[in-house]
């Protein structure tokens, strides 16, 4: 035996044992270090090629579904454009108001009859003649008057007021008017009206859009001697109590 | 040239001994690299060499465990001052030789079951499971570099 090597083995020996009675490396936060140094995780390093592949496969399969809904738009794009032109051809044009303007009540007729208001905005607003005028709950009139910065509004208590209006749950049209009160003229009495009904415009004729709220039906009556319904309406908005009132541009 | 050989071989023995169960794994047996290395280092080339490598790869596997008890550079210091005493006594170039591999083996992992495991009950099943079948496949793998170095002769 070497005697060299025997020391050696001595001393390897003794520091192992030394270690085994030897207690302040315990837990030591190095051996971690070493193991993540030493240590490849090959679970993990093969499960990211394996995602790696199906992310290729799941691009894939999203390329040609981008592809495929590109092709789908394009197509929806000429139906489209098609459709607006059939539209054009047949002369079908959409009636929406263009904006709304606000306007203030300045000045408002005394006498219950015939009762209008002067608003502070005219032409120079953009007010157009005719043009139809609402408030916050429903239609209050048009504008009969233009001025620069003023305009006058006709109101819907006004012997010369006439409004093609609709009933919502029926469908039946008739032409509210005013004569001290409101009321409905031109239903037969066939018609399904009911009170409670709600009112809004039909749309028929060049002032009014279609759909703008004008009241509820109070009273139906059947006459023996006619053969037209006798109806009463109640509109959403005190007309005598309002102040702010906005214009629809034509 | 050869200490760095050893050196290298001795980090990537120890480098797939910590690797190896996650990529090669005959039911719960593995190959053993370090007892590998530190026997044909022990017999085939230089008894010093193997107590040195047996010695650091020991303090190594030690740092690599969360607690620190100096059992292994004992065990791998051990085993190569073992192997070092028989060395001139057999004939180390023939493949009978290679029962000292399976010992070798089936010493240093009794030895880890031991301080492993408390019940004296699952040694015995450990031993039938996984010792003797984990000494036979290091002897196998023993028995291809016995091949080569008989080879190179």
């Amino acid at each position: 035996m070497n005697k060299k090597f025997l020391q050696v083995y001595l001393l390897f020996f003794c520091i192992s044992v030394s270690l085994l009675f030897f207690d302040g490396f315990t837990d030591i936060k190095l051996g971690n270090k070493c193991y993540s140094l030493f240590s490849t995780d090959f679970h993990n390093f093969f499960s990211r090629f394996l995602k790696n592949n199906d992310l290729k496969e799941e691009n894939a399969r999203l390329l040609e579904r981008i592809a495929t809904l590109s092709y789908e738009k394009q197509i929806y794009n000429e139906l489209k454009k098609e459709n607006q032109e059939l539209k054009e051809i047949i002369g079908f044009k959409f009636n929406y108001p263009k904006g709304i303007i606000p306007a203030e009540i300045e000045r408002r007729t005394l006498e219950e009859i015939n009762l209008s208001y002067q608003i502070d905005k005219g032409t120079s607003e953009g007010i157009e003649r005719n043009a139809p005028v609402i408030s916050f709950k429903g239609i209050v009139g048009k504008v009969l008057k233009t001025g620069n910065n003023t305009s006058v509004i006709q109101t819907l208590k006004n012997y010369n007021s006439a409004i093609s209006v609709k009933d919502t749950r029926s469908g039946i049209e008739g032409i509210l008017k005013w004569n001290k009160k409101f009321f409905i003229e031109g239903v037969p009495q066939y018609a399904d009206l009911r009170k409670d009904d709600s009112l809004v415009t039909s749309g028929r004729g060049s002032v009014f859009p279609k759909g703008l709220p004008v009241g509820i039906v109070t009273y139906v009556n059947k006459k023996m001697d006619d053969y037209l319904l006798e109806i009463e309406v109640e509109p959403f908005e005190d007309l005598n109590r309002i102040d702010v009132v906005f214009v629809i541009e034509k | 040239m050869r200490i760095l050989a050893l050196i290298f071989v001795s980090l990537l023995a120890f480098f797939l001994s910590l690797n190896i169960e996650k990529f090669i794994l005959i039911g719960n047996i593995s190959l053993n690299p370090v007892i590998i290395l530190l026997y044909f280092t022990t017999l085939y080339w230089k008894p010093m060499y193997g107590l040195i490598t047996g010695f650091f790869l020991g303090f190594l596997y030690e740092i690599y465990l969360p607690v620190f008890t100096g059992t292994y550079p004992l065990i791998f210091t051990s085993v190569a001052f073992g192997l070092s005493l028989i060395e001139k006594k057999i004939f180390k170039f023939i493949y009978n030789s290679l029962v000292l591999l399976f010992c070798t083996v089936f010493f240093v992992n009794i030895v880890q079951v031991i301080i492993e495991v408390d019940k004296i009950n699952s040694v015995f099943y450990i031993i039938f499971t996984h010792l003797i079948p984990e000494a036979i496949l290091n002897s196998a793998v023993g028995f291809v570099i016995l091949y080569f170095i008989k080879k190179s002769q």
